[in-house]
C-alpha cells in the first residue's frame, strides 16, 4: 500500500464531504442538534416532576398507607414505593433523590400523641443535596402536621365523641362520678384545644409556604406542636453516575455522527464507481487497497474529528466533564476504526447509491435502536439492553460513557474496544474483498 | 508500443469482446469505431487493467500487462462519462492526479500548467468544476489523462456531448498530442472525429475487429462506389457509380433542371457497409 496516495486519497475525500452541505449537516450539525436536544429533554428543562422520593414502609399500617398516599398528592414530589435496599441503591446510583423509611410502630407512635410518643421516620439523602433535604424535610413535616390535623386536632368531632359517652352515661343513669369528672375534663381540654387548633393551622400554612421556597426548615420547629421526628440518614451517592443528562445523550450525538461519516462515505464510493473517478483512480499506478485504505482513512478521520468536535462542545457550552482523556481517545479512536471499516462493508453491499443508502441506513438504524442510539442506554428495557449487546453502536456508546462518567479503566475498556477492532478488521477484509472481485468499468 | 493478442472477455453468456487483436506504434492515432455494445469500452478497460481478460495478452511498453505499475505509470485515461470531482476546482483535480501519479514540486507545476493551456482553461482554474460547462468539463477530463505526460493516451469517446467549438478543440489537441509523439486510442462513433485524427482504423461490431487498416485502405476496399445525387424540384435519385464522370456524361442532364452532387464513397459508407444499418440498444 502506497502511504502518500493513501493520505492524498483520504484528504480528497474530506475535502469532498466538507464541500456538500448536506453530508457536513448529517456528519456534524445533526449530532449535534440531537445530543443537545435530547440532553435538554433529558435535563426537565421543560418542568419539573418534583423531588423523587422512594419510601419504604416497613409499618405497613394503615396511617403509614394514608401517610404516603398524601405525599403522594403532593405536586413537589415525585413518590416510588421500593423496598428499603432498592430505594437506598437508587439513591446511591443518583436515580432517587433520597429515601424515606417508614419505621414499624408508626402508626402506634401517632396513636399515642398525648404521651409524647412522636412518630419517627428515617430520610436517606447523600449530604451534598442539602437544598433537596431541607426542601423535603419541610414537606415531609407539613404533610405530616396536616395528617395530624385532619387525625388528631379535629376537635369537633371529638368533642362529639364525648359528648355522646356524657348523654349515654345520663341516659342509662350511669351513676359513676369519677368517670363523668374525667368525661367533664376532657370536654374542657378539647375545647381548649380547638382554639389552639385554629392558631395552628394558620401557622402551618405559613410553614408550607416557606418550606417550599426556601426548603430551609428544622426538624421539630412546629411551634408548639411535634408532628413527627425525623432522623436524617447519610447515603453517599456514587459519583459514577453522569454529572448531567448531556454527558448521557453527547455520547449518542456522537455515534450518531459516526452514523453520518459511514454512511455518506459509503455512498461515496459507489458515487465514484458511477462517474468514473474511480476508474481513473484504479488505473492510475496504485494499488485498488490503497484507494480503498484511502477512504477508509478518510472516514476514520473524520469520525475522529466529528467526535472531538462535539467532546468540545459537550465540555465547553455543556458542563460535562471528561473523566479519563486516555480512555476518551481510546474509545474515539477504536470506534473509528471499527466504523471505518464497517463502512467499507457498506459501501459494497449496494450497487447504485439508493440501493446503498437504504441498505446502510436499514442497517444501522436497526443497530442504533438496538445500541442505545435512540434511547439512552440507563434507561432502556433489560430484554433491549440484552439485543442491544450484538450492537457496535453500543459497543461505541458504552466506550463513550466509559470516558464521560462510568469511570472506565483500560481493562473496562477492552472488551469494547476488541470487539470494535475486530469489526473493523474484518468488515474492512470482507469488503475489500468483495470490492476487489468487482469489475470497474 | 501496444499489443494486444487474441483477447476475449465474456459476461455470462455474452462475448464483449472476441479474439481482439491490434497493435499501436509510437506516435499514431488509432480508431476504435463500432456502434453501441461493439466491445470498444471493453476494450479500453482491459488495456488500462480495470478488467481483466479471460483469455489472450496485453503487453504495454514491452512492460507487461496493464496491471504493472510501471505500464499503468505511462498510460492516460480519459473515460467515456465525466470522471472528475466536480465540487473541486480544475486546479485541484489535476493537482490531485498529478500527485497520484507521483508528480511533485514543480515537475507538478509544469504538467498542470500545460494541461490547463491544453485544455484552455487556465483563467478559469480555481472555480469548482460544477460551474464549468460540458465543453469545459470535456477538456478537463482530456487535461486529466495528460497530466502524467502518458505515452499512451487512451480516449473513450472524448467529444461525447459538446458543442462543435469544444469538439473542434478537442480534436485539435489530439492531434497536437499524436504530434508529440504521444500514442492514441481513440474510441468514438462519429466518423468525420475518425477521418480528421485517425492514422489507422479497427471497425469492431459484437467483439469482434471486422476490418483494420488506414482510412484510405478501408475506404478503397469496403467503400463502396461513389453516390450520385440527383435533385429534381421535391424528388431526390441516389445512384452508384464507380466512375460518376462517365455516369453523368451518360445520364446527360441538363445542370439547369436539376441539383447534382458527387460524394465518394467515405468513411461512414465504410461502417455502414460493415456493421448494416439496423439500430442498435
Amino acid at each position: 500500500m502506497n502511504i502518500q496516495s493513501m493520505l492524498l486519497i483520504s484528504i480528497k475525500d474530506i475535502r469532498l464531504l466538507f464541500s456538500d452541505k448536506a453530508a457536513v449537516f448529517f456528519t456534524l450539525f445533526f449530532p449535534l442538534i440531537m445530543a443537545t436536544f435530547f440532553g435538554t429533554v433529558f435535563s426537565g428543562g421543560g418542568g419539573s416532576a418534583g423531588i423523587s422520593l422512594a419510601i419504604a414502609d416497613k409499618d405497613n399500617s394503615t396511617l403509614s398507607q394514608a401517610y404516603i398516599e398524601s405525599l403522594s398528592e403532593s405536586s413537589a414530589l415525585n413518590v416510588q414505593r421500593l423496598d428499603e435496599a432498592t430505594a437506598k441503591e437508587q439513591v446511591r446510583k443518583g436515580k432517587i433523590t433520597a429515601v424515606l423509611i417508614i419505621p414499624e410502630g408508626f402508626e402506634k407512635s401517632k396513636q399515642s400523641l398525648f404521651d409524647n410518643d412522636v412518630p419517627t421516620i428515617e430520610l436517606g439523602i447523600d449530604p451534598s443535596r442539602k437544598a433537596s433535604a431541607s426542601m423535603l424535610k419541610g414537606l415531609l413535616m407539613a404533610q405530616a402536621a396536616e395528617d395530624m390535623q385532619k387525625q388528631f386536632t379535629d376537635t369537633s368531632l371529638m368533642i362529639d365523641e364525648v359528648n355522646k359517652g356524657l348523654e349515654s352515661i345520663e341516659v342509662e343513669q350511669f351513676d359513676d362520678p369519677e368517670l363523668q369528672t374525667m368525661l367533664s375534663s376532657v370536654k374542657t381540654w378539647m375545647e381548649k384545644s380547638q382554639q389552639q387548633a385554629n392558631v395552628q393551622e394558620d401557622e402551618i400554612s405559613a410553614v408550607d409556604d416557606s418550606n417550599a421556597e426556601s426548603g430551609d426548615v428544622e426538624e421539630n420547629s412546629f411551634s408548639g406542636f411535634t408532628p413527627l421526628t425525623i432522623e436524617d440518614k447519610e447515603i453517599q451517592r456514587n459519583k459514577t453516575g453522569p454529572q448531567n443528562a448531556y454527558a448521557i445523550s453527547f455520547p449518542q450525538g456522537m455515534v450518531w455522527g459516526i452514523i453520518g461519516a459511514i454512511t455518506t462515505y459509503s455512498l461515496a464510493l459507489i458515487s465514484e464507481v458511477n462517474s468514473g473517478t474511480l476508474g481513473r483512480l484504479s488505473s492510475a499506478p496504485i494499488s485498488r487497497m490503497t484507494i480503498l485504505g484511502g477512504k477508509a482513512l478518510a472516514c476514520f478521520m473524520t469520525i475522529v474529528f466529528v467526535c472531538l468536535v462535539l467532546v468540545m462542545v459537550a465540555m465547553l457550552f455543556f458542563k460535562v466533564s471528561i473523566y479519563s482523556w486516555p480512555i476518551l481517545l481510546t474509545s474515539i479512536l477504536s470506534c473509528a476504526f471499527g466504523f471505518s471499516g464497517m463502512m467499507m462493508l457498506l459501501s459494497v453491499l449496494g450497487k447504485t447509491e439508493k440501493a446503498a443508502s437504504g441498505i446502510s441506513w436499514a442497517i444501522l438504524m436497526l443497530l442504533a435502536m438496538t445500541g442505545g442510539g435512540m434511547i439512552p442506554l440507563i434507561f432502556m428495557p433489560k430484554w433491549m439492553a440484552s439485543i442491544g449487546e450484538l450492537s457496535p453502536i453500543k459497543w461505541a456508546v458504552v466506550s463513550f460513557e466509559g470516558s464521560f462518567w462510568r469511570q472506565y479503566s483500560f481493562v473496562d475498556l477492552m472488551p469494547t474496544t476488541g470487539l470494535l477492532l475486530t469489526l473493523g478488521v474484518v468488515c474492512f477484509l470482507i469488503g475489500s474483498y468483495i470490492f476487489n472481485r468487482r469489475e470497474i468499468n | 508500443m501496444l499489443k494486444i493478442s487474441n483477447v476475449s472477455k465474456s459476461y455470462g453468456d455474452h462475448l464483449a469482446v472476441n479474439d481482439l487483436s491490434l497493435e499501436a506504434k509510437p506516435g499514431s492515432v488509432i480508431g476504435l469505431l463500432g456502434p453501441n455494445g461493439a466491445g470498444k469500452t471493453t476494450t479500453i478497460s482491459m488495456i488500462t487493467g480495470l478488467i481483466k481478460p479471460d483469455s489472450g495478452s496485453i503487453d504495454i511498453f514491452n512492460s507487461g500487462s496493464p496491471e504493472e505499475t510501471q505500464s499503468r505509470q505511462n498510460i492516460g485515461v480519459a473515460p467515456q462519462s465525466l470522471a472528475l470531482y466536480e465540487p473541486l476546482s480544475a486546479y485541484d483535480n489535476l493537482s490531485f492526479f498529478g500527485k497520484i501519479y507521483g508528480l511533485r514540486g514543480s515537475a507538478l507545476d509544469t504538467a498542470i500548467d500545460d494541461a490547463l493551456a491544453l485544455a484552455d482553461l487556465a483563467d478559469r482554474k480555481d472555480e469548482p468544476v460544477n460551474n464549468f460547462s460540458g465543453g469545459m468539463k470535456r477538456r478537463l477530463n482530456l487535461a486529466i489523462a495528460m497530466i502524467n505526460k502518458p505515452k499512451l493516451l487512451l480516449l473513450d469517446e472524448p467529444t461525447v456531448g459538446v458543442d462543435p467549438q469544444s469538439r473542434n478543440a478537442l480534436l485539435d489537441s489530439v492531434v497536437a498530442l499524436r504530434d508529440q509523439g504521444h500514442t492514441i486510442i481513440y474510441t468514438t462513433h462519429y466518423m468525420e472525429e475518425a477521418q480528421k485524427v485517425c492514422d489507422s482504423v479497427f471497425i469492431m461490431d459484437r467483439g469482434k475487429i471486422l476490418a483494420a487498416g488506414t482510412i484510405g485502405e478501408l475506404v478503397h476496399k469496403y467503400g463502396g462506389e461513389y453516390a450520385i445525387h440527383i435533385q429534381r424540384q421535391e424528388a431526390v435519385e441516389i445512384i452508384e457509380s464507380s466512375n460518376p464522370l462517365v455516369t453523368l456524361n451518360e445520364l446527360n442532364i441538363d445542370p439547369d433542371s436539376a441539383f447534382i452532387q458527387v460524394r465518394p464513397p467515405d468513411l461512414e459508407q465504410v461502417f455502414f457497409n460493415l456493421t448494416g444499418k439496423q439500430l442498435r440498444d
